[in-house]
Parts: structure tokens; sequence; C-alpha cells
């Protein structure tokens, strides 16, 4: 009987696990689609090249979503922030690193507030973590080296992807995906260019993907919300 | 420089021009810009120094195009994040120095040949005429310059020759308010993309000689006949002058105005009194006003918001073309001062309130440019304590240039001035009007060196502008 009861357990388990896979993949959708530059053209090599998009949802009914346990990387090398365009979720972990062969700073400048933390200067081979706890975009620079600069994003849900704008295209495709269905509000943002339509009111279906297509463009010609 | 005798300067003369040639080939003799942005002269130029549509709009940008970053092939120095626009004045204002020497050089070989033997030499040789060293470029979307270092050699219509260095320089701050390049503060040197009618600019013109109505200035006293000690009189001239400036542009218009002093130590049509000046510098801090502005009717936006292809960088078959109609305005108000030193050493100082008001008009239509303009004067005192009366001038102009192929240009101008000035003041000539008519071609040896051959015929005051009616000039010119 003993010698039975283990794989018994073991089949019980792997059913669990199915079905609440099954009832998890039921329940989320993706979006994606297409960005598309409207009367604007963007550099897109570079260190601080104009190519990253970063699209996100914003769920109508609000909902907390535990922030991740792992943390992101933020480096500096060759006297360049590596991403150039990070987004995360807010309550995120950055390490971030040094692995040049020179000092360097970290010093924040949040978009929103206009207010300022310097989190410190380190030297090669060093890192300091820094936990985001604030939504909104933060311009991150070095004050050693007055040219370098990172920003990121920090958002309010985990249902972000940054999309890269192609040279030649002038384009780029972008997917979110395990998207819990229901009702969203979609942003992307961009260093220079806005929205065209500002926000789409984006519904998310359980197995489907949703194909919403974005046009950003200059301030001037994109809808003000 | 001495004025060299035929036979030695033919030679000269040709060997510089081989010289110039085989440069020129082996490719790497380009401005600054077209090393920049990777593209060629006509990008800008329908033939250099004159622009296109394209070119103008790249200037009155600040040297840049619209989505500039997407084009430069060599990326500017960034002295720091455009993030710390937001931290002044806790950190250095941000902006970018060229990466690359911002530097062109520019040369010009004239030769002189006396048709109607007016003169004392049959051939006269400037070689140079001029060396130019042109800095030019913009840093960052809000800061731009310019500054240029000449050396020049003159006979002024056959006199002796006599060589100087001159130099200019501004600086332009962007955007200062409201949309794009609709509010830019220019200080140093301005004027010197044509302090004058918009449609007929020495800067941005085909033949050799500036205009007339942008280089006549009051006639002087003669001090010989008129038994004057001294007598200084009005200089202004439509030329570049040191003082503040303000202009824009947008899609069908342009404006500048600015706050100069016309008073200046070395006018542009005489030669120097010292070898080395910044042009325009006036004796006074500026108390003149001006104002240009310029409406331009179908054609590519003034404001190079659009081009004829993908990019302004676009290979454009047909560069020079541009179907428009454009008008202009200027009016400028100044004062001068005037000093009469009689026989006897007692000096006389009185002011000149002056004022010009000019209008004009420019047709492009497939490969033909027409042009006219008109400018209208008075000096309320020109003469001080040698006559109460004030003069009337009236100076015109009216053009056309061909495209007989994209790189020949035969063009024609006839212009004149009328000038009602006092009669009965010693060593004064009441009779000062003129007339001429330019003939000539441009032919585009390369995209970046031309070769001018122009005569000059005066209908009216041959012997007011001496040694330049029935003369032929040839002029090649170089840009690398
Ligand atoms: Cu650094």
């Amino acid at each position: 009987m003993r010698n039975l009861v283990y794989p018994l357990v073991v089949i019980a388990a792997a059913c669990g696990l199915i079905s609440a896979g099954f009832a998890q993949a039921a329940a989320t959708g993706s979006v994606a689609g297409s960005i598309e530059l409207h009367k604007a053209k963007v550099k897109t090599h570079g260190a601080k090249s104009f190519k990253d998009v970063v699209v996100y949802l914003e769920p109508l009914a609000p909902a907390d979503y535990p922030p991740p346990v792992e943390h992101a990387v933020m480096d500096q090398r060759g006297l360049v922030f590596i991403p150039h365009v990070m987004a995360i979720q807010v309550g995120t972990t950055v390490d971030f690193l040094n692995s040049d062969h020179d000092r360097h700073n970290v010093y924040f400048l949040y978009d929103k507030t206009g207010e300022t933390l310097d989190i410190g200067t380190w030297g090669p081979g060093q890192a300091v973590s820094y936990t985001f706890t604030e939504t909104g975009l933060v311009i991150t620079l070095c004050q050693l080296h007055l040219e370098m600069a990172a920003h990121i994003l920090v958002l309010a849900s985990p249902f972000f992807t940054v999309a890269e704008i192609e040279g030649e295209t002038q384009r780029a495709e972008y997917a979110i995906h395990s998207v819990p269905a229901g009702e969203y509000v979609l942003k992307a943002w961009h260093k220079k260019l806005k929205m065209k339509t500002g926000d789409l009111r984006t519904t998310v279906t359980a197995g489907r993907t949703t194909t919403v297509d974005v046009a950003i463009t200059r301030s001037k010609y994109a809808q003000q919300p | 420089m001495k004025t060299l005798k035929n036979g030695v300067g033919i030679g000269a003369f040709c060997t510089s021009m081989l010289i110039v040639l085989v440069l020129a080939s082996e490719g790497w003799t380009v401005p600054y810009f077209s090393r920049k942005y990777r593209t060629s002269c006509v990008t800008c130029h329908e033939a250099f120094p004159k622009r296109n549509a394209v070119g103008e709009g790249f200037r009155m940008r600040g040297f840049q195009f619209v989505d500039d970053d997407v084009y430069r092939k060599e990326e500017p120095v960034e002295m720091g994040d455009k993030a710390y626009e937001r931290l002044w004045p806790k950190a250095v204002w941000p902006s970018t120095i060229p990466s690359q020497i911002p530097l062109s050089l520019i040369g010009r070989f004239l030769g002189e040949v006396d048709l109607d033997g007016s003169r004392d030499e049959s051939m006269m040789f400037l070689l140079p005429e001029e060396i130019e060293l042109v800095a030019a470029d913009a840093m960052g979307e809000s800061l731009s310059f310019y500054g240029d270092v000449i050396y020049i050699s003159k006979d002024f219509g056959g006199n002796d020759v006599e060589s100087w260095i001159t130099a200019k320089a501004w600086l332009q701050f962007q955007n200062l308010l409201g949309p794009e390049n609709v509010l830019n503060l220019r200080v140093g040197t301005v004027g010197t993309q044509g302090m004058a009618l918009y449609t007929a600019r020495d800067a941005n013109n085909f033949t050799t000689h500036f205009y007339q109505y942008t280089t006549w200035a009051m006639p002087k006293v003669n001090l010989s006949q008129s038994g004057l000690a001294d007598f200084q009189g009005n200089p202004f001239t439509l030329q570049p002058l040191s003082g503040i400036e303000v202009n824009g542009v947008g899609k069908r218009w342009m404006y500048a105005g600015g706050w100069v002093s016309s008073q200046v130590k070395n006018p542009v049509n005489e030669f120097p009194e010292s070898d080395f000046y910044v042009v325009g510098v006036g004796e006074k801090s500026p108390q003149d006003l001006f104002l240009q502005c310029a409406y331009k009717i179908g054609g590519l936006p003034m404001d190079g918001s659009a081009a004829k292809g993908e990019s302004p960088l676009a290979a454009d078959p047909e560069f020079w073309r541009d179907d428009h109609l454009m008008l202009s305005l200027f009016g400028y108000r100044g004062t001068a001062d005037i000093e009469v030193e009689d026989a006897a050493g007692l000096t006389s100082t009185s002011a000149d309130d002056f004022w010009r008001l000019g209008a004009g008009v420019q047709a492009k239509y497939g490969d033909l440019t027409v042009g006219a303009g008109y400018m209208w004067g008075r000096n309320d005192n020109p003469y001080g304590v040698l006559s109460t009366n004030s003069v009337d001038s009236g100076a015109w102009l009216a053009e056309a240039y061909y495209f007989v192929y994209p790189w020949l240009i035969p063009y024609a101008r006839y212009e004149g001035l009328t000038l009602d000035l006092p009669s009965g003041v010693a060593g004064l000539d009441d009779d000062q009007d003129r007339a001429r008519i330019i003939v000539g071609g441009k032919a585009m040896i390369r995209a970046n060196i031309a070769l001018n051959v122009e005569g000059t015929f005066y209908t009216d005051g041959a012997e007011v502008e001496e040694g330049i009616d029935g003369t032929l000039f040839v002029l090649l010119s170089a840009a690398f």
C-alpha cells in the first residue's frame, strides 16, 4: 500500500499543477502591435540613441501587484549607462554597477517633482542598490561625467516592454504577454516623442492577442490627454 | 601684394587653377558641413555660395536640419546631458561642441581684364583675392555660432593693390520663446547673411560684385577742392554690423531685426586704415535699428521643415529648382556724426539722421530666376555745416539667372542709384547718379569649385566708380 501512495500523490500533484497552469493561461492574454513614427525620424545608434519605446498597460480597476524579487541591473561601462532606457515595476531594486576603470556617481532627477537624490559615488567593481518606491520617470545622471544619462521609468504594473525602433525602417514591434483579462489603458513613453492618439483603452481577452498599433510623433502633432 | 605683370600673371593664374583642380579631384576637399553630414554641396547650394531652399532652411535653424541627429555622421561632443537644463544653475548649462574642427577654407582668385583701355594696366591679378577661414556649427539645439577670418586683396578699380585681414563672429541662442525657430537671439557681427533685402543679398548671389544698393555710401567731399582740413561723412552701407539681432523663421516667412551702429571705423568700400579689423565695429555704441522680413509663396518651406524627397539629404536631381514667389521688405533708421574741419582748424560736429526703406521681389520658375528691388532713402543732413540740404536717394536693381545646365548659369543684372546731392558745396559733384549692367556666367567646375566670367558696363556715372566700367572679371573660387 505504501508503495502506491507515493505515485498517486505525484499524479495528483501533477494534475493540480497542470490545471492551475490552464487556469492561468485561460485567464490571461497578450497585447501586441507595431510602433510607427509620424512626421519624425530618430537616431537609433549610439550610446544615447532614441530607439527605445516603453509600452505599458495600466489596469482601469486599481490592483496591487507584488514587486519582483529579482534585482534589475544598471551598469556603467565606457562612460555610458547600460541600458539607456529601463522600465521597472515600482518596488523593484536596481543594482547600479561600475564596470569602468573610473569612479562613477549616480544622481537621480525625479521628472514629476524635480527633486534630486545623490545615492553616492563608487569605484570600479563596486555596486550600490536602490529600491524605487515611487512611480514616474527617474532621470539618472552621473555628476562626474555630465554627458552620461539614463532613463528609468518606474511603473505601477508589471505589464510593460521596451521596444526598439529599427534604424532603417523607423518602426518597431512590441508584445506584452501574460496580462490578466480585463480593461486597461495602453501608454507609450519615448524620450522625445509622444503618442499621437494619446492613451488607448485596451481590452485584454483571455487566451487571445489584442492588436494595438501605436503611432508616436512630435509633441506638436500629438493629441494632448 | 603687388600687381603682377601680364605674362607672369597669366602663368601664375593658370598654375593656381591647376593646383586647385588637382586638390579637388583628390576628394578630401569638402567644406565642413558636407563632411559632417557626408552629403554633396548641392544638397544645400544651387551653386556655392548661393544656397537653395534646403540650405537656407538649414542656415536659419542655426545650422541644423529637422531631426538633425538622424542625419549627422559625426557625433558632437556633449558637454552635459539635456537633463541638466532642469538643474540649472546647479550644473553646467549643457551643450555640445563639434567633434571635428568645424573649419572650412575658401579661396578666391581674381583676374581683371581692361576691355576699353581706361586703366593703366590692361590686366591685373589678385592671387588670391580672398582667403577665407570659416568656422560655423550648431552646439546642441540651443546654440549656434559663426566666425570668419578673411585675408583680402583689393584694388578698387585698378588702383594699387592693398591687402588686409578682417574678422566677423556671432553667437546665436536658438528658440528663446514660443514655437521652434520663432525667436532667436544673435550677438556679434549681425547681418552677415544680408543686412539688406532678403531677396537680393550679397552673401547669396552669383555675381562677383556686391550689389550697388548695398555698397554705395554717401559721397565724400574732396578735401583739396573744398579747402577743408578734414571731412568725416556718413559711412553707412548695407553691410554686416556689430550689434544684437533677434530673428526667426516659419514655413512661409522670416524676419530679422536688430540694434546696431553704422558709424563704422572701416567702411566696406574703402581701403581700411589698419591691416586688421573686425567688420562693422562702430566708433559709437549701437543706436541704429533695422528690420528685414520676407514672405514666400509656393515652393519649399523657408524653415526647412519639409524636403522634396524623403529627407533633406536625399539626392535631388533638380537641386536648384524651387518654383516660388518671394516678397521682401527692409528698413533701417540711423544716426551718424558728421565732422567738418575747416582750413583754420575749427571743427563743427552735427548729426545726420537717415533712413532706408526697400522692397524686393523674387520669382523662380523652372530654371529661371528673376528678381527686382528698390530702396528709398533720406539723409537729413549728410554734409553738416557745408549744406543744410537733405539728400534723397533711390537705388534699384533688376536681375535674372538661368540654369542652362546644373553647372552653367549665365546671369545679368541692371542696377542703379540716383542721389539728389546739394549743388554749390565745394568739392562735391552734385551729379553722382550711376547705373551699370553686369553680364556674366558661372560655371561649376566641381561642386566646390566655381569659375565666374563677368563684364561690367556703365550706362551712367562710369567716372563715379572709376575703373570698373568696361572691365572683365574672371574669378575662380573654391571651398574646402
Ligand atoms: Cu560617471
